[in-house]
Order: structure tokens, then sequence, then C-alpha cells
């Protein structure tokens, strides 16, 4: 990868695959790994972008792919189950933001399935349903349905945060 | 009361901090740093597999009525790992220290470059040294015997050495000879068998930080 590519055409989306990468890893360490390969990637594959999407769309299905399945490697690998299967409290989470509460909405993010955090990643950073269904492959139609539920599931894991700080 | 997800997600990345990207020159350092660690892993995981598998398979010939084959095979491959030990530029890789990812994978990448040449050249010989152990552990089992006794029978005048025909010891020295003689080609298929794609990675990853410098 030159200098030039990472200069042009990563660096002014690396919001995007930053925020995508924190969602998918626990931990700095592991946080740096994704955004890592994902960069790498992105480099490798630049040539059979067909441009018939936005680069940026290119950016979010790779990162989502990489992301995706760096996930599911480690779970087979390590043997352990993803952030979805431990309780909240013995997530290591990444304080990566000054912001809290962005902290804990990630902290619930993480608590997802893999498609669920990119559909509701998608949709946090305001892409359209028919543009969340091309880049993760289903049909916008199931997608509002699918980020209502999303959004429950979210808004009862904070408030339950909430009421634990609350009673503690 | 709390603010809604979307209102969380906008106002969390007014931070201008919160999103910026890391130096480019920084993308191979912990990618490098775990190749490196994973293969020396493997190589580790390979020592005990030899010290734990040789001597089983010294019981296993045994109880199948080979015990002086077995004896040669537990022996050469334990001495393979004493040896190998003797040579600590081999066992271990010492990472040169202050410099950056590439220098240290160009660096790790000529160091696995040393220790399979020296491999070849010590390793490619326990081919044969195990192919002679399985030869030796036929000729004192059951099947074995059974062999001799019809050359004996079927060539009465063959000429014997401790009681083994000449023609077959000398059969056995030859196939010894040939699989010494392609040692190498053997190690290099047994190393590529377990070694190939992780060694193909330092290979691209050396390949893509050579062309990210250029």
């Amino acid at each position: 990868m030159s200098s030039d590519f990472y200069a042009t055409s990563i660096v002014p989306f690396a919001p995007i695959i930053i925020k995508i990468c924190r969602a998918y890893t626990n931990t700095q360490e592991d946080f740096e790994d994704y955004y890592q390969e994902v960069c790498l990637q992105i480099w490798r594959s630049h040539r059979t972008f067909d441009e018939r999407s936005a680069w940026s769309t290119w950016i979010y299905r790779v990162s989502l792919n990489v992301c995706m399945t760096l996930l599911k490697t480690q779970k087979r690998k390590r043997r352990v189950f993803a952030s979805d299967a431990l309780p909240p409290e013995l997530v290591e989470h990444s304080r990566a933001f000054a912001d809290e509460s962005l902290n804990q909405l990630y902290g619930a993010i993480r608590q997802l399935s893999e498609v669920d955090r990119a559909v509701i990643l998608l949709y946090l950073d305001e892409k359209t349903y028919r543009e969340i269904g091309e880049i993760i492959g289903t049909n916008p139609n199931n997608v509002g349905v699918r980020i209502n539920r999303i959004k429950d599931r979210l808004r009862r894991m904070l408030d339950e945060k909430d009421h634990r700080s609350d009673v503690a | 009361m709390r603010k809604t997800i979307e209102a969380t997600w906008r106002e969390g990345f007014l931070d201008p901090t919160a999103l910026v990207a890391p130096k480019v020159n920084d993308l191979y350092t912990r990618k490098s740093t775990h190749i490196v660690d994973r293969i020396q892993r493997m190589q580790r995981i390979n020592e005990i597999a030899i010290l734990i598998g040789a001597p089983i398979a010294w019981a296993w010939y045994s109880v199948l009525g080979m015990p002086y084959g077995g004896a040669i095979l537990c022996t050469a491959w334990v001495g393979l790992i004493v040896v190998r030990r003797q040579f600590p530029h081999i066992t271990r890789f010492d990472a040169p220290v202050g410099v950056d990812s590439y220098h240290y994978l160009k660096a790790f990448q000529q160091w696995l470059r040393n220790r399979l040449a020296w491999g070849r050249r010590v390793q490619g010989h326990l081919y044969a040294v195990t192919f002679l152990a399985i030869a030796i552990g036929i000729g004192e089992s059951e099947p074995g015997q059974l062999l001799i006794r019809t050359i004996v029978e079927n060539f009465p005048g063959v000429r014997l050495v401790n009681g083994v025909p000449l023609v077959l010891i000398v059969a056995v020295v030859a196939m010894t000879m040939v699989v010494d003689l392609f040692g190498g080609v053997i190690f290099d298929f047994d190393v590529s068998t377990v070694y190939r794609n992780v060694f193909r990675k330092v290979d691209q990853m050396v390949a893509e930080m050579e062309e990210l410098r250029g």
C-alpha cells in the first residue's frame, strides 16, 4: 500500500473504519489488529472496486466483512464466546471515547450478534435501508423491522445498566 | 432522562480526537509480531510433539515386536531436538532491538531461511534413519522373520549375515541411501505441509511492506 493510497483513500474514511472496528472489539489491542487488517484488505481489494457504489459504501462493506470474519475466527480459535455470551460486567470495555454514554452504547452494541452490529452501525451512520441492505446483502424491506428490534434491545440493555448503577 | 441512541451516537463523535486514523507505518507493527509469535509457537509445539511422540512410538513398536527399530527411531528424533538446542541461533530468534516492523520481519525472514537451511542439512538425514529404523523394525517383527524364512527356503544358497540374507541388507542399505539422497526434498515437503501458509504470509507481508516503503 502506498502512503498516498492510505492518505487519500483511507484516512478520509478512517472514522467509518474506527467506528466499525470498535463495535467488534473489546480491547485496544484487538481494535488495532482489526483496524490494520481492514486497511490492508481495503488496499488489497481496491482494484476490484467496480465504482457501481460509492467508495464509502465499499469501505463499509470491506470493514464489516473483515470484522465479522475476524470475530468468527477469533471465537473459533480461542474457544471463548463472544461478548454477547458474557455478562456485560465481565466484558473488558475499551474506554475508547471521552464520552461515557457513547462507551456504554458501544458496550451494548458489542452484545449484539455480528450482523445486528453491522445493521445498527449503518443505521446510526444514517445509511438508508436500501444502502444497508446493499452493504450487508439483505432485503431492504426487512431492514426497518430489524432496526426497530435492535433499538429496543439496545434500549433495554442500557436501561438495565442504568438501573444496576442506581442500585449500586 | 436518557438520550436517544441516535443522539448518543451523534454527540459522542463530536469530540474531534475520537476518530483520528493511526499512522500508516504502524499498520504492520502488530501483524509482524503476531506472525513471528505464531511461527515460533508452532515450532515449539512441533518440538514438544516430537519429544512426546518419539517415546510413544518406541513403546508402540515394542508392542508390535520391533523394540530395536523403535529405539533407533526414538533416539534419532529426540537426538535431533537435543542437537538443535545446542545451537541457540537456530532455535531462538533474537529480535533486533529498536528497528521498525519491516526490518524486524526481514530479520525474521532471514533467520527462518537459516533455520530451514540447517534443517535441510541435518534433519534431512533423519528420514533415512527413520527408514532404516522401520526396516530394522520390520526385520525383527514376525512378518519380517517370515519373509527371511521364505527367502532362505526358496534360495538355500543365499549368503546370510547374522541370519539375514545379504541381498536383503544390500537392498535396505541402497534404499536408505536413496532416501538420504532425497532427504532435502522430503524435508521441504514435510515443512511445507505444516508451515506453508504461514511462510507464505511472511513473504507476502514483506512484499507488501516493500511496496509501502517504495
